[in-house]
């Protein structure tokens, strides 16, 4: 339980004999103080000696053994000084009074000083409380998680009582279970799991949690267990939400001030979790409205974009199906080449669908590698030729560009998209450049088209999910631009959009280089020969 | 083209497949042999002696990868692997294990021909000589005097960078994975050095594309490889 000692009760926790014979060292201390003084000054002047005595006395010792050095001291002075000297009979009355007066103002200080000092540990007392409960708050108000929050209480209760604490919780899926426990073993407080094992094996604890859970919230006291033992509800806005059990090894029976700190610290406990759980299912709400939101906003995207290439395939082919003669025709032909310009558009969209699904679950990890940019570019390049065959595509870089630390699988997808959306969103035989130069600590990429370009404000929208320009069916499901940021940003980059000077639009492509490439300069200067015959 | 009566057996389980392929193949002359499993198929290789296979690696019996293992232990027939896109791993080891090529879901008849094209010719060059001179657009390699021309002029390249071309060369129209690369012109140890070809590759197109940013000689397959476009 908690001891506190204010710096001045030195002496007061020995025994009184022990005491009372400091208290005879005081008295003669103070009788041979005055001895060479008797002479010189008057009687009145010697007494100071002894109150100074008294005082000091009561301010180490005990009340009764400070009385006691009081009357003591009155009766040293009396028996040396006052004459008669050497008796304890004065012949002069006002030597009486000087006596009186002496042992009065002794009881009196004695008194006074051990009423002073009650109160400064009353005080300190209640100042330790209020310093607990405030350390308590502190770091309850800095802890998020339920499991954290009651280890830290756990923690703090066991400290301010010099005991093992343990807090129990009751939820929806779980009775009353012990969540959090420290002190209660006596290997390291750093491991939790040990702690919780302990409380678990000793029914004692469950049982005295019970009870207190089963209390109601106004009642002001602990239920005491076993001796040392003491536990009180958990409480919170809507009742009981757990226990908090306290267990000393001493017997120690809980006084009625520690009943109300350890009420006061189950109060503020069950506060911080039922805010916590409130949390949890508020988040869990907002999750719930946001997926419920996106699956709406998916279905009826992607249905319509998966069913109108399919419309157009399933009506192209049976045409051709039941007419012989038009699969030899132009228009034959015409209707082929629809099926087929659907089918490309299904596997796209349906990859873009693919990859989207894996962003968003984390499921895509870059197998970065080191290598150089170009070479990604030009695979992007290669891959959508078709594509970009309508367009005049002109190349700009700086070919003794750091190596990229990049997945090359994922930076050609995003950069394929990129290329991909300016191929399909301005007119054929328009101009696409694509740029990459160094920029800080990595490098910029830049795509620019003369097309109508982006809307003021679409800017950053263009890359949200099912997000589709003015003209509609043209972008797509609105999902190929969603992907590059996906991608980028697993790289630790940034893509953005800009209006273009001329008309057109611009896309950036920010890649960081975030450690040291490897260095290749060694290994090709030692092999910088030419073939022979050259 | 025309299959010319070769065979090919192709391994598919799934029947909408199995029927494409079976058709643009018998329209083109080929002989088709078909499978369905894994077992069927490798039963199929060693009775009936098809000239190239073509192998879904997504198989209801086995993985695809145990059927190129296991046939790749007494056949040398060529084998090109059929893997829908996001697979690159499945490829690699693919390839690795003994594959010569692969095809990515969806795909056009173009490239479907070109593979087996390609994969009949190695079958055949591989048991006569190497040829001596190797010519594709611009670019003109004499192995013997170990001279190498873009557009009658002179090219310098380092002995590693020719290494590189040459190995290219002996696979040409075929991808070839990093780590075959690497052991090839690097030797064994180096098949993790994934930057140092990356580098070589670069130099090299440098010095036989006319824009090394859109190469039309050296293609790189994202996350698998390489592959020399000679036709």
């Amino acid at each position: 339980m908690p001891r506190v000692k204010t710096r001045l009760s030195g002496a007061a926790d020995k025994p009184l004999w022990v005491q009372l014979a400091l208290g005879l060292v005081v008295v003669a201390a103070c009788t041979l103080a005055c001895l060479p003084l008797s002479t010189l000054f008057p009687l009145a002047e010697l007494v100071m000696v002894y109150i100074l005595g008294v005082m000091l006395a009561s301010l180490q010792f005990s009340r009764m053994a400070s009385a006691v050095t009081a009357v003591m001291c009155a009766a040293a002075f009396d028996f040396f000084f006052v004459l008669p000297r050497l008796s304890f009979v004065p012949t002069d009355l006002k030597h009486l009074v000087t006596v009186a007066g002496l042992l009065t103002l002794g009881l009196v200080i004695s008194t006074l000083t051990a009423r002073l000092l009650h109160q400064i540990t009353v005080v300190a007392v209640e100042q330790e409380r209020t310093r607990a409960l405030l350390a308590l708050s502190r770091e309850l108000a800095r802890t998020e998680s339920i499991a954290d929050l009651a280890a830290e209480a756990a923690e703090h209760v066991g400290r301010f009582f010099s005991a093992a604490a343990a807090v129990f919780l009751a939820e929806d899926a779980q009775p009353l279970h012990v969540l959090a426990a420290a002190g209660v073993s006596r290997g390291r407080a750093a491991e939790a799991q040990p702690q919780l094992d302990a409380v678990n094996q000793d029914v004692s604890w469950r049982e005295l949690a019970t009870r207190a859970f089963a209390t109601r919230q106004d009642e002001d006291i602990a239920v005491v267990g076993a001796p040392g033992s003491a536990a009180v509800p958990l409480t919170g806005s809507r009742g009981n939400l757990g226990a908090l059990v306290v267990r000393s090894d001493t017997a120690w029976t809980i006084s009625a001030e520690q009943a109300s700190q350890l009420k006061a610290f189950a109060a503020q406990t069950g506060l911080a979790i039922e805010r916590a759980q409130l949390e949890v299912e508020a988040e869990q709400a907002r999750v719930a409205v946001e997926t419920e939101r996106l699956r709406g906003a998916l279905l009826s995207s992607v249905s319509h974009d998966l069913r109108t290439p399919l419309g157009a395939i399933t009506g192209a082919t049976s045409a051709l199906l039941d007419d012989e003669q038009l699969l030899r025709s132009e228009p034959g032909r015409d209707l082929l080449t629809t099926v087929y310009e659907e089918a490309v558009r299904l596997n796209r969209l349906v990859g873009s669908l693919l990859y989207m699904t894996r962003l968003e679950a984390g499921a895509v990890a870059a197998n970065k590698e080191w290598q150089p940019l170009e070479e990604v570019i030009g695979a992007a390049l290669t891959r959508r030729a078709s594509e970009l065959a309508g367009h005049e595509v002109t190349v700009k870089m700086d070919y003794a560009l750091p190596l990229m630390e990049i997945d090359s699988v994922l930076i050609e997808q995003a950069l394929g998209n990129i290329l991909d959306n300016a191929a399909r969103h301005t007119p054929t035989g328009t101009v696409i450049e694509v740029e990459a130069w160094p920029l800080g600590r990595g490098v910029e990429i830049r795509v620019a088209d003369r097309g109508p370009g982006l809307e003021p404000g679409e800017e950053s929208l263009v890359f949200d999910k099912f997000y589709r320009g003015a003209e509609g069916r043209m972008g797509g499901a609105g999902l190929g631009l969603a992907v590059v940021r996906g991608i980028i940003e697993v790289h630790g980059g940034r893509v953005w959009a800009e209006r273009r000077e001329g008309g057109g639009s611009v896309f950036h492509v920010f890649l960081p280089i975030e450690a040291n490439p490897p260095d290749l300069a060694l290994s090709a200067a030692r092999e910088d020969d030419l073939v022979e015959g050259e | 083209m025309s299959g010319g009566e070769a065979s090919v057996l192709v391994v598919e389980d799934e029947p909408q497949m199995l029927r494409f392929l079976r058709t643009t193949l018998v329209s083109q002359g080929f002989q088709v042999l078909e499978a369905m499993t894994g077992k069927d198929a490798i039963e199929a290789v060693a009775f009936r002696n098809p000239e190239v296979i073509l192998l879904d690696l997504m198989l209801p019996d086995m993985d695809g990868l145990d059927v190129i293992r296991t046939v790749r232990e007494w056949s040398h027939t060529p084998i090109v692997v059929i893997s829908a896109r996001g697979r690159e791993d499945d490829k690699i080891l693919a390839l690795d294990l003994g594959a010569d090529d692969y095809l990515t879901k969806p795909f056009g008849t173009g490239e479907l021909f070109a593979r087996i094209r390609v994969s009949l010719r190695h079958a055949v060059k591989a048991a006569s000589d190497e040829q001596a001179v190797f010519v594709a657009g611009d670019l003109t390699v004499d192995m013997a005097k170990r001279q190498v021309t873009v557009g009658g002029e002179g090219i310098h390249l380092t002995k590693r960078e020719y290494r590189l071309l040459i190995t290219l060369i002996k696979h040409a129209d075929r991808v070839v994975t990093h780590r075959q690369l690497l052991q090839e012109v690097w030797g064994p140890g180096y098949e993790t050095e994934l930057p140092y070809l990356r580098v070589y590759v670069g130099q090299l197109r440098r010095k036989l594309e006319p824009d090394p940013a859109r190469p039309r000689l050296l293609l790189t397959e994202p996350g698998v490889g390489y592959r020399l476009k000679a036709e």
